[in-house]
């Protein structure tokens, strides 16, 4: 079986934007995730072991969709005490006054929807999203790949295992055919087309794409299912139904090609998690951080990139969102290094408000070079002296770790200048004066001990050119207790200490 | 494992590339003056903490930027950092003694429980040939926690103790005390691992002009035995 591709937009370049229609030879695979938000939020209290998330795990709760003022998603537990979908707020609050109800948000499906794409783009190529709570997958292709279609589902069951969503899935020989089947909770993996007719014929035409004016009129003429749609002959019902629904049709009976937009994954990283709790401690916070990092690192591998820069948004409640950078020494991947890296950082951050909600970003990663590390090598130290230098700069505040740079001048205060670490630069051939002290003190001290004098004097006038001029005449001196001080003496006969040659 | 592999190894007749390391690394280093590494069984450890008690400014920090000196080619690449020093730490100073400043750290204005976190941080990351700390006093338990660290990362913890009394009953291996004696600083082996007690030990340690002078008038003594004999 061929399929015939035509590009509808000719710019070749512009691969991303292209509608791509198909025959209806294609065999297509919806799948549709009926408790897409309320499945997000159940999994981020899943595998926590804490008092409060042993709690939550028994909490019922429902997805409320404002506008049409309906329960739209339960989950078991509120099932259970007899809630359902379609229940307005206040009979379901009647039922159980314990219910813990969220704002349906299908901003939140459509981030979960492309989330799983992602993870299946791995496996097969051809994915539309349909947001916000279907995919359409173009099976035909990935037949040949996988030898059968019982081989690849098995696959794409795997894979889907890992997100622990609620799904249907059903195959047809056209996209609405395959949404009908999914929308109606039928599992339909075949390639045959006598049994996905059988099981499209029962399905009701009500939920279907089509306009609702159109579904009202064929129900006043008897029309309900798909089987009694497909005994009107097609200009009967094109005379009734709008173009667009005659579209719908024709492509439900397999007789008009499809048109989908094919996904293409992120360049960047954006993960947002909607906590189940408000946050006020960042220890716990940790344990959030970590399942995002967590998706980062799966993100980076299947790039073989690292990342060098990470951002963390947590949106805080009745206040602006907090945004935090965190860097990196050297590009890294892996969940551990980073949660280190946050870790040292998130001691010393205040939280002024609770959190509700959290994002990561990664915008810049760079593909990893390959090359092979032989065990004797010092590549590994090196690595490790830079993610050293890291956890220092995050716990401590670059101020406090620093290189030493010496420049050329007279004056000791500016002979040897404290500067951060990455603006370090190369010494080159420097004229050094011997016997310096190793340790100057910041501010010279008045010299309060008697002194035997070794060396000197040594006679420093310099900076008249920046107002900072010093005249001062040094002397290396030794007290009794056997120390030796840079001691010098300015034109008014004042001693001072300047250093201590450790 | 093989049992006849395992065998062979119990017995130590394989070589293996680890247990190369491991001998090389129990080799001391040497401190760079003969006498000391006499009185210290060939020298300094090849890891581990090294108390070192002076007053401030005794040339204790010069003694030390010996093991630097005497480092071997492949560990050049590792860092060296200092911590919570008295004052700034002079680059002049350091070039003086072949210090490579790009692999140096300077970890400074930081709290007494900073500067041990970061003390213990670099000990232990085995990217760190060894680190100077400054630091008034140790507990027991501190001493034993940068210890086991330095031997992890294989390696040095020198702590320069400025304080005036004695230290007595700490977990320490090697404990120096010096004392400066215009250009020779007596150097006092409180304790140490291996061996008996030893008596203390001169160095010299003169200032730089006056290693020129000492060099000098020795030049001065040598010619005078020499009889010139195309004397006009």
């Amino acid at each position: 079986m061929t399929s015939i591709v035509l590009v509808t937009d000719c710019s070749v370049n512009k691969a991303r934007d292209i509608l791509m229609q198909f025959d209806s030879q294609s065999l297509w695979l919806y799948l549709y995730f009926p408790t897409l938000q309320l499945d997000s939020i159940e999994r981020s209290v899943l595998n926590d072991q804490s008092h409060a998330h042993k709690q939550a795990q028994q909490q019922a709760i429902a997805i409320y969709q404002s506008a049409s003022n309906q329960l739209v998603q339960v989950n078991q537990v509120a099932f259970d005490r007899g809630l359902r979908t379609g229940m307005g707020l206040a009979k379901a609050s009647l039922l159980h006054s314990d219910l813990q109800l969220h704002e349906y948000n299908p901003g939140v499906e459509e981030n979960g929807i492309e989330q799983i794409a992602q993870r299946l783009y791995m496996l097969t190529s051809d994915i539309a999203l349909a947001p916000p709570q279907g995919l359409i997958i173009r099976v035909q292709r990935m037949l040949h790949l996988y030898q059968n279609l019982e081989n690849y589902w098995r696959i794409l069951q795997y894979c889907l295992a890992d997100f622990d969503v609620q799904y249907h899935a059903a195959c047809a020989y056209s996209i609405q055919a395959a949404k009908l089947l999914a929308l109606h909770g039928k599992r339909v993996i075949t390639t045959e087309r006598k049994t996905i007719h059988q099981q499209l014929a029962a399905c009701r035409l009500a939920i279907s794409d089509m306009d609702h004016k159109d579904i009202d009129k064929l129900e006043r003429i008897g029309i309900r299912t798909f089987e009694q749609l497909s005994k009107v002959p097609i200009a009967e019902v094109a005379n009734r139904v709008s173009r667009h629904s005659m579209k719908i049709v024709n492509e439900l009976r397999g007789q008009a090609p499809a048109q989908v937009k094919f996904y293409q994954p992120a360049s960047e990283f954006h993960d947002y998690l909607e906590l189940l709790y408000e946050i006020e401690n960042t220890e716990k916070l940790l344990v959030v951080i970590k399942r995002s990092l967590h998706k980062l690192e799966q993100f980076l591998y299947v790039r073989n990139a690292r990342s060098m820069h990470i951002g963390i948004d947590l949106y805080l409640r009745e206040k602006a969102p907090m945004k935090l950078e965190f860097t990196s020494a050297l590009p890294i991947y892996r969940q551990e290094e980073w949660l280190d890296i946050i870790a040292l950082k998130l001691e010393r951050v205040q939280l002024t408000s609770p959190t509700h909600a959290i994002e990561m970003h990664c915008l810049k990663y760079e593909v990893t070079p390959i090359a092979n590390d032989d065990l004797f090598t010092k590549k590994s130290q090196h690595i490790a002296g830079l993610s050293l230098i890291s956890r220092l700069v995050s716990r401590l505040g670059e101020s406090k770790v620093a290189n030493v740079q010496f420049h050329s001048d007279f004056r000791p205060e500016y002979a040897s200048r404290v500067c951060s670490i990455d603006k370090t630069k190369a010494q080159l051939d420097v004229s050094l004066q011997v016997d310096r002290p190793g340790i100057l003190l910041p501010q010279p001290q008045p010299l309060v001990a008697e002194v035997t004098v070794i060396k000197g004097p040594e006679r420093v006038v310099s900076g008249w050119w920046d107002d900072d001029e010093i005249t001062r005449d040094y002397f290396i001196g030794e007290d009794e207790k056997g120390q030796q001080l840079w001691i010098f003496k300015t034109p008014d006969h004042q001693w001072y200490v300047h250093g201590f040659f450790v | 494992m093989n049992p006849i592999l395992h065998e062979l190894q119990n017995k130590q007749w394989v070589w293996s590339a680890t247990s190369a390391k491991q001998q090389e690394q129990q080799k001391p280093t040497s401190t760079g003056f003969a006498t000391l590494d006499q009185a210290l069984n060939a020298g300094f450890p090849r890891a581990g903490m090294i108390h070192v008690q002076s007053k401030l400014g005794c040339g204790e920090f010069q003694l030390l930027l010996k093991i630097i000196q005497q480092q071997d080619s492949d560990q050049r690449h590792r860092f060296w950092v200092i911590v919570s020093p008295p004052g700034n730490v002079n680059a002049e100073f350091l070039l003086n003694h072949n210090v490579d400043l790009a692999r140096l750290l300077v970890i400074h204005k930081t709290s007494d429980e900073e500067a041990l976190w970061a003390t213990e941080q670099c000990v232990k990351s085995g990217a760190c040939a060894g680190i100077f700390m400054w630091h008034k006093s140790l507990t027991h338990l501190q001493i034993r926690k940068l210890e086991i660290a330095a031997q992890q990362g294989k390696s040095y913890c020198i702590w320069f103790d400025n304080s005036e009394h004695m230290r007595t009953n700490l977990p320490l291996n090697l404990s120096l005390t010096l004392q400066r004696n215009g250009e020779q600083v007596n150097v006092n082996i409180n304790k140490q691992k291996h061996g008996w007690a030893k008596a203390p030990v001169k160095l010299p340690l003169p200032l730089h002009c006056r290693q020129r002078f000492r060099a000098k008038q020795r030049q001065r003594i040598a010619q005078a035995d020499v009889v010139n004999l195309h004397s006009r």
